[in-house]
């Protein structure tokens, strides 16, 4: 969620997990306690890059940025999920667990 | 501009979580100054804010670490758990090294205070007598 924030264009924290709750019609809030640790993981592995912004007199702020690395492990965990989504909504819709909106909209 | 008393409810808040923090120092210093970013981006969107609104948003001290803890990778967090185990163990080992040191020390100096006063002594005495065999 945070690499395909970054997708769009390069964020700072507080931004990032505000993003992430408007999108998600506040569906996934993610605290900053969570978040952070994320972001140094994936700049560690060189999916995203950090760099620092002063803003005003005191503040910095540090951008994250997503790398042509980051976006091809995007891609790859993005059809990994449709795939265990499409799995998971066949066996629901075998066992008639699934509504006729649902499958219309997943086009199963 | 914080008011006073939002700047010492922050500075304590961020106190604790310094303290709660298991982490390389490195880690918690990056973590916490973006905290403060955060916060202070926070505060952008509402002036009116109190420490509670900051709470209510952010987490609690305790739940900042908590999250923290269940976000690393285990190794990442044994080799933290680990840093901060050997910090503490190397201080407490040094402090002592520090403290028997300085016993020895001031032993030492005893010793060789009490040598040259004894010597003294003898000195003086033997003097006394000398003086008391001349009639003096």
């Amino acid at each position: 969620m945070l690499l395909t924030l970054l997708n769009i264009r390069d964020m700072y924290g507080y931004q990032l997990s505000q993003e992430l709750a408007k999108r998600s019609d506040n569906m996934f809030i993610l605290r900053e306690g969570s978040m952070y640790p994320t972001l140094y993981r994936l700049v560690e592995k060189g999916y995203i890059s950090d760099r620092r912004e002063k803003v005003g007199k005191r503040r910095t702020r540090v951008y994250y940025h997503l790398e042509p690395s980051g976006l091809k492990y995007l891609n790859y965990i993005k059809s990994e999920y449709l795939s265990i989504n499409e799995g998971v909504l066949k066996i629901l819709n075998y066992s008639g667990g699934i509504s006729d909106n649902v499958r219309k909209s997943f086009a199963i | 501009m914080l008011g006073n008393h939002l700047q010492y409810d922050l500075d304590t808040y961020f106190h604790k979580i310094n303290k709660l923090m298991v982490c390389k120092g490195s880690r918690k210093k990056k973590l916490i100054e973006e905290l403060k970013a955060s916060i202070e981006d926070f505060l952008d969107d509402h002036p009116e804010a109190s420490i509670h609104d900051i709470v209510g948003r952010f987490g609690t001290p305790e739940d900042i670490a908590i999250d923290y803890i269940s976000s690393v990778e285990g190794s990442e967090f044994g080799n933290d758990l680990n840093s901060a185990r050997f910090i503490k163990r190397a201080a407490l080992f040094v402090g002592l090294a520090i403290v028997i040191i300085f016993c020895v020390l001031c032993i030492f100096c005893y010793l060789k205070n009490a040598e040259s006063a004894d010597g003294f002594t003898d000195f003086g005495v033997a003097e006394g007598i000398k003086l008391l065999k001349n009639g003096g």
